[in-house]
């Protein structure tokens, strides 16, 4: 088995690649897109050219200074130094130097790894079997389809462009160009270049679609009788998933992102990632976080103790600490909005994570119905529509909570309500004739808005940025880490109060080596900046591996020889011999077809070519033979011979010579190697051949 | 290593479906119902006989359920409250949700109806219910070590299931009811191919072979329409889900093509409840309303109301569907009671009623009065309308899926009888697989597959994998792949057995090879000195290797056999022998192979000089030719024509002496006597030609018959024969045809005329009319005419005629709109 991480990838909306070679077949697992990079690009803003002109203008004349020019290279970035184009996205590098049509199975664990895929299949060597979960091929799709539309407006303003070659990647290699800048766009070691690609078309999402096996939990599918692919539901989202692949030559499991417990989507699932051989731990989200609050090396919770039964270990990991914490987050941004209502301020809420809206949708809702706020909520999406709808009919994929919702005859989210209701409005675009034009009443401010994109870059949130970026009474919510660098430049000034949050999008690095004796794999895979941040020296029964980023990691086959199933009327059919040496010992020569099923090797009776064939079979032969008791037993069935010492030539004096007269010649050569029969007559040979196999073991 | 299937219910009946089945000593019950016919202890299955003394705990491993109706979760309360029952519990997850609602109604029905005692309470419901796991399509469920369960996708109902199970290596598969077609709704049943060693189906229609289903919705719907159209009231028992919900997709959509404003009632909330659940379990219905969901719901129907009892009474017409279906109690049978009288009404049966209910009796005859529950007689004089939308599979479809998957037995529960037993018999011969048929109570145990497992090497895979052909021309060409004969397995007195390459074996026994050789010792005569040998030899051996691939040649051990042959073979002094290891079949197939192939040219010589040089495809074009003449003049003889002849020139000379016999008074002027003799002299001539030529040819033929040997000389005189006789034999047939025509001709005038005078006239006047009059206006010239024709009268004979063509026009119009 050889494991290739491909990306280590950057928070939840970047999930990380990886390459895996198991049993000879190439895996793929995820294929994301690195969305942050958009942020080079500047969005279109209906009034660009005053905004532009009035707010950095004396330093763009300063960069007509060639004197200052040094002193440019370390002054602030501006708006005018966005890239002003249609954007390019930006894929997983390393993965542009591999054949995509040598990958066999292509594995998406959830909808964020599923936004890189169209590029994968528009090649036309493409012919991997894709696995995902349906409930992650539906919402994948729906953010592929929401971010196409988005992107139209680039390309409404911009114009068609059809080069194949950036044109704007020219301007960014001059010297004036901000490091940061460059840095996104070419790289650490400056070769990410080739990774740009122009966005692909609805037509390539529906052609990539169709090639989609998708599946549910716990399903298992057979890829070309081998692997047995099985998904496990990780608690990250919906129909985000963990992989078990198993194999002949052992299990594999591949713990992606994944959080215990979920306030909307299934928990994670520990029963079916137990006892595994490998298992490849691939959460990189502790990574960030830690890096923020922690410098040292955690050590595992002291109060953890290792010695204890797995159902403790089990416990603590499922304990509510997190998502009450997740709840309390959630309630703290109602409560922010609520309050920038009160004051007559709108809220803008920027995050697309599915679950995360869901819940703070009914959150909120509820909310403001206890509080007699008249807000209004507005969900501003292409995709808004079909996307809440088709999360009240999917109650298999959600948490028990939910599960028990749907058992007593509710909707599985509580936005059904509020949208018939009328207090949570549904647009698909911010220029929708019902919004603005038809229904007045229904526009309305202050009010709150879910909006995507999350990097501010697409959709109807850069235009409500806009509006109310002034506005000090306004709230705009964001996701972590996008309001440092280049996130909200093209907005600066900002009004508008900001919140950052931080969802929990991953497992709690002090939570990993309880993970670990609970799933009780025989060798673990981690990434090495985790090794360096954890003190594994407690895990004695479990051998830990590094891999690094861009590097193949060769793991040992530690599973038995594979087992062979034999049919029972096969193997009665089997003729058996007891050695004569060795008396404890059977053994028979196989018949019939070894098959590759379900993942294991089955012995079946094929066809029946034994009789005609079997015989020509060369027999082998162990042991030696002595020559006296060849002698009697050639006495015994009639054939007379004489015994003849002869020293060969190498000095061994082992070879014995059977002279044979009666009933015809012939002669034996008996050496400790083997026997020769020498004659002209076939029935005494045949005599003569059947006297040796009666003192020789052979098959 | 065995399956027992134990039948608690269902078996040779329907009703109460509950089986037992322990595989590999796990233990599994599937299903666990209740039999709605019944009203005694007989309700439930027995299950004493799962266990004696009432620890079900320990006696079965899992219980899961297919589906939500009555007959299969019916006795689930009764079992886990009652009986004590607390092991895990498998629904799908429609099922879960679903099942509450219908035991919760039966029991509201059987208590506040009927009157009965309770048999199990609401609260017996909600503990049972939460010992329930849910599990989803083609989840694969861990229910112990060894025990794997699975549901499939059936069709039958919302969430139905069929379930796979699986321990160690012997798999089932328990059907449940399952739908083999598409629905209105819901989609065909859905399973993979596995290897099982049962498979427990239904055979609710174990001999019916159903159609199309679209001609019965049509009917149903036309039968429904009638009815509300002429101010009745329709009413549809079934039960709260399943078809309730198809007939009402069914009857929403005609009503909003239709644009009906009749109002569709649901009697209880119940129902609408339902339609919640349906509503949120779109992933369990079909593509087609999968698809359609995205944009409007299926389940969110326009026109249905929920239904107050005092709309019993309500004049108007309308539709209603009410609880529970087969008109058994409750209050579907209330509104019956109701309804009955009228004959404007009617009720409309969909699906199957259980013998002993009130519907069943609609649906066996047409009764007068039928008898409800406690002796009230009811007049029924309402429309009975059977809907045979069964959501059961057909026999064709038990067939398809039993093929498909091919199991080593089957199990057929859930069916009547002899229809069973029909189907028995049916697999049995048609597919080869044993079946069996067990009643209430009975255990059928049928063996189960068990792999012997054993350890594999590397380097025995590793030769499996890469194709090992050999070929060998014995005969004919064959190619032989036998990577696995290269394997041999071993086992050693307690350890796992092994696996390895044949070269790998003296490795795992720890001995050393021995190899085994034969040479074959074969005299060359050489004449020359003994001083050469040695060349000689050499010589000789290059040959051999040349010529014969493979062989060996012990060069060195010259002097040893040249002195043991000279004492044995003592005559041939000079003879050099050369003993040469090689394989001993060689000389002998190259031998065959030689002969074999001068054979054929002998042959082919031979075949020439007897065909000459005609070829064959000629002479076979000429003997087909020849028996085809043969036989159709053969036919020209056949016993009914010749007789037909005969008798046909009899009756001409018969009645031609008639006539002259009856004519003797007669002078005419003509000689037509003399031409009548000639004629009938002329039929005698034929008669007795054709009688005379008949009698030769059958002698001739019984003769030839006789005779073996086919006789080119003979063959030819008789052809000749042939030749000549054939101008009597053709003038007899012209005869023959002439008098034959003239009778047909006659006839056929004589009946043209008739025709004609009969029925070609008006035949004749209708086409002419038909084609002078429309033949097909088109809709828009119809919408023209009548105002066009309007108009004409009011410009030019609004005077004269006024009101009586206006009413024309008026007339016309409506029929170009009803057009």
């Amino acid at each position: 088995m050889k494991l290739t991480c491909l990306s280590k990838g950057d928070g939840f909306h970047y999930p990380p690649c990886h390459m895996l070679n198991l049993c000879g077949f190439r895996i793929l697992i995820d294929c994301p897109l690195d969305l942050s990079a958009i942020k080079i690009f500047s969005p279109v803003i209906s009034c660009v050219a005053s905004e532009a002109s009035k707010y950095p203008s004396d330093e763009s004349l300063d960069a007509q200074n060639p004197i200052q020019k040094k002193h440019k290279l370390e002054r602030q970035l501006t708006f005018a130094d966005l890239v002003c184009e249609e954007p390019w996205y930006k894929t997983v590098k390393p993965l542009h130097l591999w054949d995509a049509s040598f990958i066999d199975i292509v594995l998406i664990s959830n909808p964020m790894g599923l936004l890189g895929l169209p590029f994968l299949t528009q090649n036309p060597g493409f012919s991997a079997k894709i696995y995902m979960t349906e409930a992650t091929a539906k919402i994948g799709q729906l953010m592929m389809e929401d971010l196409v539309s988005m992107h139209a407006e680039f390309r409404c303003f911009h114009g068609p462009d059809n080069s194949s070659f950036p044109g704007w990647i020219k301007n960014l290699d001059r010297e004036q160009v901000p490091a940061l800048l460059k840095k996104v766009v070419f790289g650490e070691s400056g070769d990410d270049l080739g990774s740009w690609m122009r966005l692909y078309s609805l037509d390539d999402i529906e052609s990539c679609m169709k090639k989609v096996q998708a599946v549910k939990f716990a399903e298992e599918v057979c890829y070309n009788g081998t692997l047995i692919i099985k998904a496990l539901s990780s608690g990250l989202d919906i129909g985000a998933c963990n992989w078990l692949i198993n194999g002949p030559n052992g299990s594999l499991s591949y713990v992606s992102d994944s959080i215990f417990v979920s306030h909307h989507a299934r928990n994670f699932d520990f029963h079916g990632l137990k006892g595994t051989d490998v298992l490849i731990y691939s959460d990189f989200s502790s990574l960030q976080s830690a890096e923020v609050t922690e410098n040292g090396c955690i050590s595992p919770d002291p109060d953890n103790n290792y010695i204890s039964t797995t159902s403790d270990n089990k416990d603590s990991l499922l304990n509510t600490e997190d998502s009450l914490e997740e709840m309390e987050k959630l309630e703290f941004i109602c409560s922010c909005a609520a309050e920038s209502a009160d004051a007559g301020g709108s809220t803008l809420i920027t995050i697309t994570r599915i679950g995360i809206v869901l819940q703070l949708l009914e959150l909120m809702s509820n909310s403001l119905e206890s509080s007699s706020l008249k807000v209004p909520i507005f969900v501003i999406s292409s995709v808004a529509e079909e996307l809440l709808a088709y999360t009240n009919t999917i109650p298999e994929w959600l948490c028990e909570q939910q599960q028990e919702k749907l058992i007593s005859g509710e909707p599985s989210f509580g936005h059904l309500k509020f949208i018939k209701d009328k207090k949570i409005h549904l647009f698909p675009a911010i220029h929708s004739p019902n919004l603005i034009y038809a229904n007045r009443t229904s526009w309305q401010e202050p009010c709150i808005i879910f909006a995507p994109h999350w990097s501010l870059r697409l959709g109807p949130s850069v235009q409500l940025l806009q509006r109310w970026r002034g506005d000090p009474k306004s709230l705009l919510v964001l996701e972590d880490g996008i309001s440092s660098g280049l996130g909200l430049l093209p907005f600066r000034p900002i009004a508008m109060k900001i919140l950052q949050c931080s969802f929990l999008s991953g497992i709690r690095l002090q939570k990993l080596p309880t993970l670990l004796s609970v799933l009780q794999p025989k060798i673990v895979l981690v990434p090495d900046a985790v090794n360096q941040r954890i003190n594994f020296a407690a895990m004695k029964t479990i051998s830990i591996l590094n891999y690094f980023e861009n590097k193949t990691l060769r793991v040992p086959r530690i599973a038995d020889n594979p087992s062979v199933e034999i049919t029972t009327d096969l193997a009665s059919k089997l003729s058996w011999r007891k050695l004569r040496q060795r008396e404890n010992f059977g053994i028979a020569r196989l018949k019939g077809g070894l098959l590759m099923e379900d993942g294991k090797h089955r012995l079946v009776s094929g066809l029946e070519q034994e009789e005609s064939s079997g015989k020509a079979r060369p027999l082998r032969h162990w042991g030696s033979v002595a020559p006296e008791s060849l002698l009697d037993a050639l006495l015994k069935i009639g054939i007379k011979g004489s015994l003849e010492q002869s020293i060969g030539e190498t000095g061994s004096d082992d070879n014995s010579i059977i002279h044979i007269a009666n009933p015809s010649s012939g002669l034996i050569e008996v050496s400790e190697m083997g026997t020769a029969i020498i004659t002209d007559d076939e029935n005494v040979a045949s005599q003569v051949f059947q006297a040796i196999d009666g003192i020789l073991d052979g098959i | 290593m065995a399956i027992d299937c134990l039948v608690l219910g269902a078996g040779q009946e329907i009703g109460k479906s509950c089986v037992v089945v322990t595989i590999n000593g796990k233990r599994i019950m599937f299903d666990c119902g209740m039999h709605m016919g019944c009203d005694d202890h007989n309700r439930y299955p027995d299950f004493s006989l799962v266990s004696k003394s009432g620890d079900f705990d320990n006696a079965i491993s899992c219980i899961i359920i297919t589906h939500f109706h009555m007959d299969h979760v019916g006795a689930l309360p009764y079992f886990t409250e009652v009986c004590g029952y607390n092991g895990p519990i498998y629904m799908s997850y429609p099922t879960k949700a679903l099942s509450p609602l219908m035991l919760e109604d039966y029991r509201r029905v059987m208590v506040d109806r009927r009157g009965e005692d309770e048999l199990f309470t609401t609260a017996h419901i909600a503990n049972c219910m939460k010992k329930v796991i849910a599990i989803d399509l083609k989840q694969t469920i861990q229910v112990d070590e060894d025990l794997q369960i699975r549901a499939y996708y059936a069709g039958h109902v919302l969430g139905a299931v069929m379930v796979y199970a699986k321990v160690g290596d012997a798999a089932i598969v328990y059907t449940g009811d399952y739908n083999m077609t598409t629905d209105r709704h819901l989609g065909a049943a859905k399973i993979d191919r596995l290897q099982l060693d049962l498979l427990i189906s239904e055979s609710t229609y174990a001999t019916t072979i159903r159609g199309s289903k679209y001609p019965r919705e049509r009917e149903f719907l036309q039968a429904v329409h009638k009815c509300v159209a002429g101010g009745g009231k329709a009413l549809i028992p079934s039960f709260a889900l399943g078809r309730a919900q198809e007939l009402c997709m069914l009857l929403d959509d005609y009503w909003e093509r239709m644009n009906i404003k009749v109002p569709i009632y649901f009697s209880s909330g119940l129902t609408i409840q339902a339609n919640m659940y349906y509503k949120m379990l779109i992933s369990w219905t079909s593509q087609n309303v999968k698809e359609k969901h995205n944009t409007h719901n299926p389940f969110d129907f326009k026109n249905v109301k929920d239904f107050d009892r005092s709309l019993i009474h309500a004049p108007g017409p309308c539709v209603l569907f009410a609880t529970p279906g087969m008109l058994c109690a409750g209050f579907s049978l209330e509104v019956f009671k109701h309804w009955a009288p009228s004959p404007l009404n009617l009720v409309a049966l969909p699906g199957y009623s259980v013998a002993g209910t009130v519907g069943h009796k609609l649906m066996s005859g047409k009764p007068t009065t039928v008898d409800l529950y406690n002796g009230t007689k009811v007049d029924v004089r309402c429309k009975i309308h059977q809907v045979a939308f069964s959501p059961h599979t057909d026999a064709k479809g038990i067939m398809d899926l039993t093929k498909f998957l091919s199991p080593k037995n089957v199990v057929l529960v859930h069916g009547e009888k002899p229809s069973m037993m029909i189907l028995k018999d049916k697999i049995t011969s048609e597919l080869d697989i044993p079946c069996f048929v067990p009643a209430n109570g009975e255990t059928v145990s049928v063996a189960s597959t068990t792999y012997i497992k054993a350890n594999a090497s590397d380097m025995f895979l590793k030769s499996c994998s890469s194709p090992n052909f050999k070929f060998s021309n014995s005969t004919q060409l064959r190619v032989t792949d036998q990577r696995t004969a290269d394997g041999v397995l071993v086992i050693e007195k307690s350890k796992k057995a092994k696996i390895v390459h044949q070269d790998e074996v003296s490795e795992v026994l720890h001995e050393k090879n021995h190899v085994v050789s034969l040479a074959y010792c074969c005299p060359v005569k050489v004449k020359g000195e003994s001083d050469n040998d040695a060349d000689l030899i050499k010589q000789l051996s290059e040959k051999i290797l040349k010529t014969v691939s493979g062989a060996q040649i012990h060069e060195s051990e010259n002097f040893v056999k040249k002195k043991l042959m000279s004492s044995s073979d003592s005559t041939a002094a000079r003879d050099q022998h050369a003993p040469l290891l090689r394989p001993r079949h060689d000389g002998s197939s190259s031998s065959s192979s030689s002969s074999s192939s001068a054979r054929p040219t002998a042959l082919a010589v031979l075949l020439g000089r007897i065909t000459g040089h005609r070829a064959p495809s000629m002479l076979v074009r000429e003997t087909a030719a020849r028996a085809l003449e043969e036989r159709r003049i053969d036919w020209g003889y056949s016993k009914p024509v010749v007789a037909a002849d005969i008798l046909w020139n009899a009756a001409l000379v018969l009645a031609s002496a008639v006539m002259l016999v009856g004519t003797v008074e007669e002078r005419p002027n003509e000689p037509i006597r003399v031409w009548i003799c000639g004629y009938g002299l002329q039929c005698l001539i034929h008669v007795v030609l054709v009688w005379s030529e008949y009698w030769r040819r059958n002698t001739t033929r019984r003769a030839r018959d006789l005779e073996s040997g086919d006789h080119e000389d003979y063959s030819v005189y008789d052809y000749e024969q042939d030749s000549d006789n054939s101008t009597t034999y053709r003038l007899s047939v012209i005869f023959l045809a002439i008098d034959v025509f003239f009778a047909i001709f006659c006839v056929v005038l004589a009946c043209l005329v008739g025709i004609a005078l009969c029925c070609c006239l008006p035949c004749i006047i209708a086409l002419l009319y038909a084609v002078a009059g429309t033949e097909g206006v088109s809709e828009a010239e119809l919408g023209v005419l009548p105002l066009y024709k309007f108009k004409a009268f009011h410009s030019n004979e609004k005077n004269i005629t006024g009101p009586g063509l206006l009413h024309m026009s008026e007339l016309i119009r409506g029929w170009c709109r009803a057009s």
